[in-house]
């Protein structure tokens, strides 16, 4: 509280804050007005960077799982590349496949996940329960596919992927895909009933604010900017792919949750295209091995993630463990910079709208 | 408008999304990671289940003095508050001896049930 004006105090959003996650920001406040935010990020520190300097490449990725909880078959790819890419080794051409059909399942399970909370960050909690009821569907191909619902245990790893697809597989993604083509229809009709209202120019990213402050992503495409790596670096078969990049210019919530259901059409359409082509062949799948060295080497490999562009950075010195792995995060640049760039000046009703619509994930800027 | 009520009307009509829990369960797939199921007689106490898994859950273990004929050697012990079910130790065993179940029901409020000692008449 201030002596000179007692309108202007500090309020605390969150990290007990049911809309918040494991996550805080400070806002000072003069009356409804936000004059300037703090983030104050730490409280899901697990200390995966110096984990996996003490483990293998089978056991990190283990670890890449649970970077973020909500996409982890996405840092799964993750790391599962870096270390391809210091092995050099071949990796066949179903497993490719695989890789790019979970990892874009993933996404529109990250994306539903994105959904749920904004509705539910905006006392919508209609949305969020359909998001998560359909998000469940996605699931239940995980626990097909991987053996586990939400953590795939490293499902895609270093040399290819740990099991082959099971015959049942094909027919269940597909009619989970029609099931999601209703939800995007729910999405569509309560984008125009309840979100339009309550985002439309709520937040606004300016282009230039978000090159400066390094929005990527969703973030930086619903700001105008067209990037994502998938076309502009691409990884896997995404260069044999057929897709489009979706981009808004307005910058707003409205225009990132608007974009999170265009990705997840886009992501549909990928994954009809993989489940076409996928190769016949049965796969080999990758077991663990005791003193697998990783070769001498370092490398920096990024992926276009839900949230994002993810990267892993790590180096070998020829052991079995890596020497140091350093992953970057996207979440951490939109949840520090762009945040606190967009809340000050907003109004307090519009911090949770503001806060979900940049798609953040505590767990992957904590690490 | 028409489309809301054309919603509620088919909303009204479909089956919820959720299942009457306990009484009626979504089936667990193949090849899910659940609780371990040891085959001891295939276990040639090679120990790798032991050294691959990441979180130290296993412990090779001597067998009770009644077992001790039969199974001279040391076998695992897995302790399931520490395992996370990542399956390495059932894909490494090379003599198939350990294997994840789909058996998820694993809540418990007595400690000693955590421990998953190899021979089972063992645990009192
Ligand atoms: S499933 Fe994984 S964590 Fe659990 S005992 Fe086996 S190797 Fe260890
Ligand atoms: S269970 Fe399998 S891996 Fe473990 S000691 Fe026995 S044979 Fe070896």
């Amino acid at each position: 509280m201030n002596e000179k004006s007692p309108t202007t105090y500090e309020l605390l959003f969150g990290p007990a804050h049911p809309g918040s996650g494991n996550f805080s920001v400070k806002l000072r406040v003069s009356g409804e007005q936000v004059v300037s935010a703090r983030s104050d990020p730490g409280y899901l520190h697990r200390g995966f960077e110096k984990l996996m300097e003490y483990r293998d490449r089978m056991q990190n990725s283990i670890l890449s799982d649970r970077v973020c909880v909500l996409e982890a078959l996405n840092w799964n790819l993750v790391h599962a590349e870096a270390v391809d890419e210091l092995t050099g080794e071949e990796i066949p051409d179903k497993a490719r496949y695989i890789r790019v059909l979970m990892a874009e399942l993933s996404r529109i399970q990250s994306h539903l996940i994105w959904y749920g909370a904004l509705s539910m960050g905006l006392g919508f909690d209609t949305g969020f329960k359909v998001a998560f009821g359909y998000r469940d569907y996605l699931l239940d191909i995980f626990e097909l596919v991987t053996g586990g619902r939400v953590y795939p245990a490293g499902y895609i790893c270093p040399g290819g992927v740990r099991r082959d697809l099971p015959d049942s597989a094909k027919t269940k993604i597909e009619k989970t895909l029609d099931k999601m083509k209703i939800m995007l229809r729910k999405c569509e009709n309560f984008e125009k009933t309840t979100l339009y209202p309550r985002t439309r120019g709520v937040g606004v990213l300016e282009r230039q604010d978000a090159l400066r402050l390094g929005a990527t992503g969703p973030i930086a495409r619903a700001s105008g900017l067209y990037s994502d790596v998938r076309v502009d670096d691409p990884y896997e078969i995404y260069s044999e792919l057929d897709f489009e990049i979706p981009t808004r210019d307005e910058g707003d919530a409205y225009a990132r949750c608007l974009l999170g259901r265009l990705e997840m059409r886009e992501s549909m359409r990928i994954i009809r295209q993989v489940l076409e082509r996928m190769p016949e062949e049965k796969l080999d799948p990758v077991k663990p091995k005791i003193a697998h060295k990783i070769p001498e080497g370092e490398v920096y490999v990024r992926n276009e993630i839900a949230r994002g562009e993810a990267g892993i950075y790590m180096k070998s010195i020829g052991e079995e463990t890596p020497y140091r792995c350093k992953i970057r995060g996207p979440s951490l640049l939109h949840m520090i910079p762009v945040l606190e760039h967009l809340l000050a000046g907003c109004q307090i009703a519009d911090v949770p709208a503001i806060y979900w619509s940049l798609n953040i994930c505590p767990a992957d800027m904590d690490r | 408008m028409i489309k809301t009520i054309w919603e509620l009307i088919r909303n009204l009509i479909n089956k919820p999304i959720t299942v009457r829990f306990p009484k009626q369960q979504i089936e667990i797939p193949e090849g899910f990671r659940g609780e371990h199921k040891y085959e001891l007689d295939k276990c040639i106490s090679c120990g790798l289940c032991s050294r691959v898994c990441p979180n130290r859950a296993i412990e090779m273990v001597e067998a009770p003095q009644k077992h001790k004929e039969k199974y001279p050697k040391k076998y695992p012990r897995i302790d399931l508050g520490k395992c996370c079910f990542c399956g390495f130790c059932e894909d490494i065993c090379p003599t198939d001896a350990l294997k994840l179940t789909k058996n998820v029901y694993l809540s418990t409020f007595d400690i000693k049930n955590v421990i998953k000692e190899p021979f089972e008449d063992d645990v009192d």
